[in-house]
């Protein structure tokens, strides 16, 4: 009895703990006003460049950024729609080029000005949509580990090689928007007909189609595949924890798919000003550094890898994936997937 | 008081069904799946959920005769242990499951068998704690009657088969619903038989934002397995006040084979969480971010183990409406996905009200579930007391405080250690529902999207250990509280 008593009051104090600190947190206390931030988890967590970003930015605004976490892109255009005219968001981070047509259905979004001339060259096309704006980008790839004895696949056919066989982990395209590029890549590369003949030998090289991009690197991680589809910078993210990491990114004949993150600021922004100074933070040297550094994308603005470990990452051929599939197209895509995945 | 009795579980299944009807109301539409599909992922959805139900209840069995072994041998305090080892691995987010237990099973068999494999394996200590229970509850005096005759282990075995059929098979059942809507483990292991109803909900949702279609593939789930939960049938009566297990149960390889698999699995697991463990202290911010969940996580965790405890007693308190039991013997919540766009849809701002709607919204989810983990055997088996309280002229309230309450307050406490235990290792839930880390599993989540799979493990190890002090912490409060039996 005395131990549970004991062990009742402990967790007690931990709640009164909890309590304690909210209460200091709470930006309702505070006078100055509020820039509203959806973003994607990764980009707000501790670790991502979130609390850098606003750290930086309430030094200078006189206002308080307030993120919110949204758990993925449907979720953040389902709480922007909803969210009421007093509490308007008013900047919204984390959408990649297949979430923007369904982000624009009910929802109006204003222009952000950028200097086109400062942007890196593989992301000038994107300006032209003025509603979205680029704010870091990705080259998606294999990534294996470095075999002195052994050359790596350099194409989608040497991947059919019987050493891979139930060897690869890769993400479900429905559930999982790199699983979705993936796919989408092979069609382009090869032509719709091909691509699937190709997944059907392809499959049996599969391990596993995980739920999301964390599941499929997290079997490769801990060694129970050999290859992996992940982002040319994963090597980099490796070195960082292990300085002896062999993991490398495979060149590709045929080419490499590329992801681009999006912002944007809903037109019914309560602090727009505000909003467009944070982008502008973003967009700048430091900020686009940061957000390289903590979430292992590219820069979309000019000479911003200079003298880092990104410098070092070869450059990989990519394709135009500007010319994006609208939605009905992608569930067609899919559930052909799907039948070809039913004769496993 | 027979009409709060009413009122209280009319107000419940109002509750309960609350997601459904708000859903139906807000999306103004219900929409026609296509058939082919439905059935394709119907079809994979029941195979694996019937073969793990088949594959738990077996090696339940199997590590049952483990427990009570390891009890006679080890002791109660060792006992404890072994017990809550035995419900962690169902609180585990899915890629550590799938880690450890492929880097134990060579080769790891992919497709149906994987998803069965699985399943089978995080919900067998689940079961063999429940039929523990359930022999302890009923079937004492059948062993010691057939011990005494000089029955063998395995005709007492099969014996008990027999006495308790219809409780193992609501066990079946129970975890039949589970996995039945699981979803990372058919997804990522189930090769071309990972397409089930949950994964088809979250693509409709998650490719077209098509929730009318998602509502109606989660509300054929849900009929399908509240007509399914028809089969269930009252078991065996309660035999009041005896708390001894026959040695005779107890099997030494079973015992063996139960401290080699817990130790191979949680072993797997430190090994892996060892090297986050030296990255976690290099990075202050995680660091930070972990301390200050630490306490959130306490405080939703006991408001979910305080609500289920107080849901179970009202459900005790309106027993004597049957149409309430077989509705919650059947009940199935929707979908995590739609449950949170409830909330998203609600738009909770504040801390504590998004407190307060993830612990309605959790609760809602796993209400059913708890419920059917021998909550309802243990009302059921209390009948012919109340019959004789009632011939005695006792009121309602009497016999819900005097009769009721002693017998179903240990177990409902324990439940709510379990719901506490789940919540904390829920990763589904928090991410959608909360807009900022409020709870240490966002953490974990965060940290395993982002390259620190190890530290992410090693946080992990925090997170267990919340959720066993609040299991232990609901536990206590059952067995402190109630009658001490002589």
């Amino acid at each position: 009895m005395k131990h549970f008593l004991t062990f009742v009051a402990l967790v007690f104090f931990g709640l009164f703990l909890a309590l304690f600190v909210r209460r200091n947190q709470n930006p309702e206390n505070d006078s100055r006003p509020t820039l509203r931030i959806y973003a994607a988890s990764s980009f707000i967590k501790q670790w991502g460049p979130g609390p850098w970003l606003k750290e930086k930015f309430e030094s200078t605004c006189d206002c308080v950024v307030e993120y919110h976490d949204a758990a993925d892109s449907v979720s953040l255009i389902q709480r922007v729609k909803s969210e009421p005219k007093n509490k308007s968001v008013d900047l919204v981070l984390g959408f990649d080029q297949y979430d923007l047509e369904m982000a624009q259905v009910g929802l109006d979004w204003k222009n952000v000005k950028v200097d086109p001339q400062q942007f890196e060259e593989p992301v000038r096309p994107l300006l032209s949509r003025t509603s979205f704006t680029p704010y870091d980008w990705g080259v998606l790839a294999f990534i294996g580990h470095r075999n002195a004895d052994k050359s790596l696949p350099s194409n989608t056919d040497d991947l059919l090689a019987p050493e891979y066989a139930s060897n690869i982990s890769l993400q479900d395209p429905r559930t999982s928007s790199t699983g979705l590029q993936f796919l989408l890549w092979l069609i382009q590369v090869k032509g719709e007909e091909k691509a699937f003949e190709y997944l059907q030998k392809f499959n049996s090289q599969v391990k596993a189609w995980g739920a999301n991009w964390s599941l499929a690197y997290g079997l490769f991680q801990k060694d129970q595949v050999k290859l992996t589809f992940s982002y040319v910078t994963s090597p980099v993210a490796s070195l960082k924890e292990n300085p002896q990491s062999d993991i490398v990114a495979l060149p590709f004949a045929e080419g490499h798919p590329v992801q681009y993150e999006f912002l944007g600021i809903p037109s019914t922004c309560l602090n727009c000003d505000l909003a467009e100074k944070f982008v502008t933070l973003m967009l700048s040297h430091d900020g686009q550094r940061v957000i390289m550094d903590k979430n292992y994308m590219f820069p979309v603005i000019k000479s911003v890898t200079k003298g880092t470990m990104f410098e070092a990452i070869p450059e990989f051929k990519t394709i135009d994936m500007t010319v994006i599939p609208n939605q009905a197209e992608r569930e067609r895509i899919l559930k052909k997937w799907s039948q070809v995945r039913r004769s496993e | 008081m027979r009409n709060i009795s009413r009122l209280t579980s009319f107000g419940l299944v109002v509750f309960l069904l609350f997601p459904f009807v708000f859903l139906i109301l807000k999306l103004n539409a219900i929409s026609i799946v296509d058939h082919e599909e439905v059935s394709w992922a119907l079809k994979n959805s029941t195979l694996q959920a019937a073969g793990s139900a088949s594959l738990a209840l077996i090696l339940g069995f199997i590590f049952f005769s483990g427990i009570v072994k390891i009890k006679e041998i080890l002791g109660i305090k060792i006992f404890r242990w072994i017990e809550i080892l035995c419900l962690i691995p169902g609180m585990l987010p899915s890629l550590f499951t799938i880690l450890i237990l492929m880097s134990l099973i060579h080769p790891f068999p992919m497709g149906l068998k994987g998803i069965i494999l699985i399943h089978g394996i995080i919900y067998s200590g689940f079961i063999a704690l429940n039929i523990y229970q359930l022999v302890q509850d009923k079937a004492q005096s059948l062993v010691e009657v057939a011990y005494i005759l000089g029955a063998s282990r395995t005709q007492i075995f099969v014996q008990i088969f027999r006495l308790l059929k219809w409780e193992l098979i609501s066990l079946w059942i129970l975890i039949f619903s589970i996995c039945f809507t699981s979803f990372a483990v058919p997804l990522t292991v189930g090769g071309g038989w990972g397409t089930t109803l949950e994964v088809l909900i979250f693509e409709k949702i998650r490719l077209s934002a098509a929730w009318s279609q998602a509502l109606s593939l989660a509300l054929l789930q849900s009929v399908l397995l509240f007509l399914f939960s028809f089969i269930q049938r009252p078991g065996a009566a309660l035999e009041v006040g005896r708390y001894s297990q026959v040695p005779i149960l107890g099997g030494f390889t079973s015992g063996l084979l139960l401290i080699f698999s817990l130790l191979a699995y949680y072993g797997t697991f430190l090994l892996y969480s060892f090297r986050g463990w030296t990255q976690f202290f290099q990075l202050s911010e995680i660091v930070g971010s972990t301390l200050q969940t630490v306490p959130q996580t306490l405080i939703v965790g006991v408001s979910c183990g305080a609500m289920i405890y107080m849901m179970l007693n009202l459900t005790a308190f309106g027993w004597k409406q049957k149409w309430l039991r077989r509705f919650l013997i059947g009940f199935v919540a929707p979908s995590t996905s739609l449950a949170g766009l409830i909330v998203v849809l609600l738009r909770p701002d504040y801390f504590w009200m998004q407190i307060g709607f993830f612990t309605l919204a959790f609760v809602t989810i796993v209400f059913g579930g708890l419920y059917r983990m021998g909550f309802d055997q243990r009302l059921t088996s209390l009948k012919m007391q109340i019959e004789v309280a009632q011939v005695l002229g006792a009121h309602h309230w009497l016999i819900f405080r005097e009769v009721i309450w002693p017998q179903i307050h240990p177990m409902a406490a324990r439940l709510a250690g379990i719901a506490s235990l789940w919540m904390v290792g829920d990763f589904a839930l928090s991410r959608v529902i909360f807009s900022q880390d409020i709870v240490l599993a966002q953490v974990v989540q965060g940290l395993i999207n982002s390259y620190h799979l190890d530290i992410g493990m090693a946080v992990m190890n925090v997170v267990i250990l919340i959720g066993l002090a609040l299991y232990f912490l609901f536990e206590g409060f059952g067995r402190v509280f109630s009658y001490k039996t002589p």
